[in-house]
């Protein structure tokens, strides 16, 4: 009967523990809603940000994003990205990404190159090891990494999230949407997919709320059609094309002396098609 | 302002000397690679023999040895010199006369007024280096004067000029052809009557230098300044003939190379990578002591480890610049350590050629300089750098630089992690979308049922974008265009307007 007493000597310390139990922001609380407000980057997407409770990517804390094709990566972190890399000043690093990532894009998305990092580890065990140095050091402002392909357990993911505790970075992986099915520790998990007008984002686990919020996050323009072909041969019969199979060293050195059609205008002047 | 006192050390017979050569006894004659005389020994221009003179003239004159001249030994034996004379002073110009012709005179200027304190008197300097340049074996002749332009002019006087003070007379009767770096105004003022310096000594006293002004060069004028200007100063009627020019680059002065080394030998052989660590801290902090006292800093050491069969094995460590603070330098070489290994029982550590470079720290107070000069972050990033380098290998680690081409598998390439990109993007670049991913190899679409195929359906949304280059090498034209695919992935491809085939280069 020792700890009722000693409970009711020390109830200012009692109080203080539970208080910073509370704190945590990874208490379940049960349908209470309330959370522990955690700094978070602004997402560039209205819609996104409203479903997000902390009103952006959240950090220090493990996010997996789940797609059946890894595209359209700088649409959803484009804005985050440069935001860690000139704001925060911090690397962004790209560990085990599915391709080379074309530099000219990333500097159209203005994040600028001298902050990104490419690491290409060739071991599972490599992949853990540098997500978990790089979780752990301050100069990493933001890590984008990529499931190797063994798949990853639930003690490695374990061993991930942990490690983003230790900075304020942000810190995403990307994993077969098949992945999602299984158990994670994240504190953030969606569905990410690019549909035809949109991408589709699908809030499967989010601390602090119930799941299954779907928002739909508009496409750039210059992702949308501005002339079809019906087919290649309709393409390659174009009047261009016709001449460059005839003489391929005509159309650059010779200007046509009627109007010509409008598409072949167009590439002459070195400009899209409208 | 202190005057300056400057010695001219002029080696008439240098080129020669340079080969080891005996200029009393050889007639030795060096030739150009135009085949004309830029040395000759004395016995051959007793023959007659002149510079700049054809090598068949002179083999007529006398029957001697021809050699070709060696820019590389002279300037080894000029560095011999300099390094012998840096002991009397740290200001050393090693001066080749500007002429047209390739028989140039060289020698050496010092600056000696800093340094007069010293050695107790300029006398005594100067009887020191003196005895310097007699042990090292070259012919010399030498002269003071208060301007380097004044003292290399005295070194053609007959007797040597061991003085500053009174040596004007001295200046004065030399000849105007003396003047060789100018030599056409020099050629002209003979023809107009002007023999001797004392003769432009006088104009420049009786008229100013306006006549002078007409007739030559601003750069010959400014030769005259660099002459006459310690003189006029002497006399303040006369400290507005010439302006003093604002600007004017300083001539090169010799600095010693730098060689930093330091070892230590254990009484056991270490097999151990912890032993190491307290002789690694005691080197380091000899080299950040070294660094202080030179207010330099370092980006990076090189490691040798030897044992005693004479194997060795290097390790180099490469960091940002370091001043006062070791600790990251002992951190990197840790990291690479753990991950490499210790090659042997290592006998003898050493550090070793430290990528020594000038200071170039913020404020003025150099020597109390706190080691917070490398930004925390900056240091928490080589460390994170380098720790996953030791693990996955340095290849595995890369950063991605912009490259101005039109292709886009050239428009960009992998750097090492350390290098600093280039990123001012320009050009078609700007504007065009371009996709996320970049394919290195572009890969071949195939067609089906006259339609692009490529894992599923291609249809074409959006294009053409003509890129075209090239055509001195291989030449390329490719139309670009965005395409979809039927599970909605947007594709970068293209027609290639040579090849009449089609690729997929890139995802967005």
């Amino acid at each position: 009967m020792s700890s009722p007493r000693c409970s009711s000597q020390f109830p200012h310390t009692n109080a203080a523990a539970l208080d910073t139990l509370l704190r945590r922001d990874d208490v379940w609380r049960g349908h209470s809603q309330a959370f522990i407000p955690r700094d978070a980057v602004d997402t560039g997407y209205e819609a996104l940000n409203t479903v997000l409770i902390h009103k952006g990517w959240p950090q220090a804390c493990l996010i997996e994003l789940g797609q059946k094709h890894f595209t359209g990566t700088w649409l959803l972190l484009g804005h985050a990205a440069k935001h860690q890399a000139c704001e925060a000043g911090g690397l962004i690093v790209l560990l085990n990404p599915p391709a080379q990532p074309y530099a000219v894009a990333l500097l159209q998305q203005g994040i600028p190159l001298e902050r990104v990092l490419v690491l290409t580890p060739q071991t599972k065990a490599d992949f853990i090891a540098c997500f978990v140095a790089l979780a752990r050091s301050s100069a990493c402002a933001m890590l984008v990494a990529w499931q190797p392909k063994q798949k990853l357990s639930y003690a490695e993911l374990r061993k991930c999230q942990l490690a983003t505790h230790d900075n304020h970075g942000l810190y995403i992986l990307f994993r077969h949407r098949s992945a999602l099915q299984q158990s994670s520790p994240a504190a953030l998990r969606m569905l990410v997919a690019v549909q035809a007008r949109a991408i589709l984002v699908e809030c499967i686990k989010q601390r602090g709320t119930l799941p299954g919020v779907n928002i739909s996050l508009p496409l750039p323009d210059t992702w949308f059609s501005t002339a079809t072909y019906r087919n290649l041969y309709h393409l390659l019969d174009e009047p261009l094309y016709r001449q460059a199979n005839a003489t391929p060293w005509l159309q650059e050195t010779v200007v046509p002396l009627r109007r010509p059609h409008r598409m072949a205008r167009n590439i002459v002047k070195g400009r899209g098609y409208g | 302002m202190a005057k300056q006192i400057w010695l001219a050390l002029r080696l008439p017979y240098f080129a020669l000397e340079a080969l080891d050569i005996d200029i009393t006894e050889q007639a030795v004659l060096l030739i150009t690679a135009k085949n004309k005389v830029c040395a000759a020994s004395p016995i051959c221009f007793d023959e007659g023999v002149r510079l700049d003179m054809p090598v068949s003239t002179a083999r007529m004159l006398l029957n001697c040895e021809v050699l070709s001249r060696d820019k590389q030994k002279e300037q080894q034996k000029i560095h011999t010199i300099c390094t012998a004379l840096y002991a009397y002073t740290p200001y050393i110009e090693h001066y080749i006369e500007n002429t047209y012709i390739e028989t140039s005179m060289q020698g050496v200027l010092l600056e000696l007024s800093r340094c007069v304190h010293l050695f107790g008197s300029i006398e005594c300097l100067r009887d020191r280096i003196i005895d310097c340049m007699n042990t090292l074996g070259f012919t010399y002749v030498y002269a003071l004067a208060f301007s380097a332009k004044a003292a290399w002019l005295l070194s053609y006087s007959q007797k040597p000029i061991g003085h500053c003070d009174n040596n004007l007379d001295d200046l004065l009767s030399l000849s105007t052809l003396l003047l060789v770096e100018h030599n056409e105004e020099a050629e002209a003022l003979q023809q107009s009557g002007f023999e001797t310096l004392h003769d432009i000594w006088q104009q420049l006293q009786k008229e100013g230098n306006f006549s002078l002004k007409k007739r030559c060069s601003p750069a010959f004028i400014d030769y005259l300044l660099d002459i006459f200007n310690p003189f006029l100063a002497e006399k303040k009627s006369q400290e507005d003939l010439f302006a003093t020019p604002l600007f004017r680059a300083s001539a090169p002065v010799y600095t010693p190379e730098e060689h930093y080394s330091d070892t230590r030998f254990f009484d056991y052989p270490i097999a151990s990578i912890e032993l190491l660590y307290a002789p690694m801290k005691q080197l380091l902090q000899n080299l950040c002591d070294y660094l202080v006292s030179c207010q330099k800093q370092c980006a990076g050491v090189q490691w040798v480890f030897s044992d005693i069969y004479h194997h060795s094995e290097y390790l180099n460590v490469r960091c940002e610049r370091i001043y006062r603070d070791w600790s990251l330098l002992f951190e990197l070489t840790h990291i690479q350590l753990d991950k490499t290994g210790l090659p042997f029982e290592v006998d003898q550590l050493e550090l070793r050629r430290p990528n020594v470079l000038n200071l170039n720290i913020e404020g003025s107070e150099l020597a109390i300089y706190d080691s917070k000069h490398i930004p925390d972050n900056n240091r928490e990033e080589q460390l994170v750098i380098a720790k996953i380098q030791a693990r996955i290998g340095p290849k595995n680690v890369f950063k991605l630089s912009y490259r101005d081409d039109h292709m886009p598998e050239l428009s960009h390439r992998k750097i090492p992690a350390q290098e600093k990109p280039i990123t001012a993007l320009d050009g078609q670049h700007c504007f065009s979308p371009r996709p996320d991913w970049l394919f290195k190899v572009p890969m071949a679409i195939g067609t089906q049922q006259n339609n692009l195929h490529w894992h599923g359906h291609i249809q074409l949304v959006r294009g053409p974008e003509r890129l075209q280059g090239h055509w001195w090498h291989k030449a390329t034209e490719r139309d670009y265009f965005i395409a979809v695919r039927d599970d909605q992935i947007r594709l970068w491809v293209f027609y290639d307007l040579l090849k009449k085939e089609w690729f997929v280069q890139g995802v967005f």
